[in-house]
């Protein structure tokens, strides 16, 4: 690893990871120039691409702010890495996917995450890093075409904190 | 360079239309490449070298111009279109393609009128 992929690399896990923990993130060298580097970033709900890119490219210009590297946002929804990528897919779990859909408790509404958690408390397991796989609530499925039901709002710390008191009880 | 930069203009547009989104983005992405580079060579004295080629026609899109900061980030959404169309496992979408080209014009527009003045 030279000097500056070591730095992209810092600023990753220091700066992206801490905001986007549950987005899986591959780095790798453009095929065409050495000089920019693609941070593929993996299940990234549709309405949080912007938000994600916009992130990468601040850590890129504080990075280089003289332009002569540059990282290059390629955000895969999370429909996207389930067709193409599904080893990128978090917290995959065979053997638990009841209708191939990923749920990220981090952008899970609130009283959806509640509700539906403590009606799957006996059925599902979580796994450690705080996402699980199960088949969506029929609210979800209804209001976005197929795509779980999410909110960006909510203080992702606060969400997760608060499901797993709701499968605790 | 302008001749080149049409002609794949015209090739990327035209497989945009017949839904070769691969190819439409691979050829737009150089399309407006090419009036970037118009630019930079006429007025700022760059000549191609390989290494940081891409880098540098972005760096040169954010430094210039009004809209220099929107026309980065759309510049951005191409170059990733273009490598998603040339390296990765899923392909540009007909709705991505469609929607950077107005930008993608402007940008390629811009470019080649500030290389003439």
């Amino acid at each position: 690893m030279n000097r500056i992929d070591a730095r992209i690399s810092k600023a990753i896990d220091k700066v992206f990871k801490p905001i986007y923990p549950s987005f899986p993130v591959l780095l790798s060298e453009s095929p065409d120039d050495q000089s920019v580097v693609c941070v593929r970033v993996f299940a990234v709900p549709v309405d949080r691409v912007q938000e994600v890119k916009t992130t990468i490219r601040r850590i890129g210009s504080d990075l280089f702010p003289e332009g002569d590297h540059m990282l290059l946002p390629m955000v895969k929804n999370l429909e996207v890495t389930r067709q193409y990528y599904p080893e990128h897919l978090p917290a995959e779990t065979p053997g638990y996917i009841l209708d191939t859909f990923i749920l990220d408790t981090r952008q899970y509404r609130y009283a959806e995450a509640v509700s539906y958690g403590l009606v799957l408390m006996d059925t599902y397991a979580m796994p450690p890093y705080g996402a699980f796989v199960a088949s969506p609530p029929y609210s979800a499925m209804s209001e976005h075409k197929g795509e779980p039901s999410y909110s960006s709002n909510i203080e992702p710390r606060a969400a997760d904190e608060s499901l797993a008191l709701a499968l605790a009880a | 360079m302008r001749h080149k930069s049409d002609e794949n203009w015209d090739v990327g547009t035209r497989c945009l239309q017949s839904g070769q989104t691969n190819a439409a983005a691979s050829r737009l992405y150089y399309a407006v490449c090419q009036a970037v580079y118009e630019f930079a060579n006429k007025k700022e004295g760059y000549t191609y070298q390989g290494y940081g080629f891409h880098t540098r026609m972005a760096s040169t899109v954010r430094n210039h111009g009004k809209q220099s900061r929107y026309y980065w980030e759309r510049f951005g959404d191409l170059m990733d279109l273009r490598t998603k169309a040339d390296y990765d496992r899923d392909s540009p979408t007909d709705e991505e393609v469609s929607d950077i080209l107005t930008d993608a014009n402007a940008i390629r527009t811009f470019f080649f009128k500030e290389a003439e003045k």
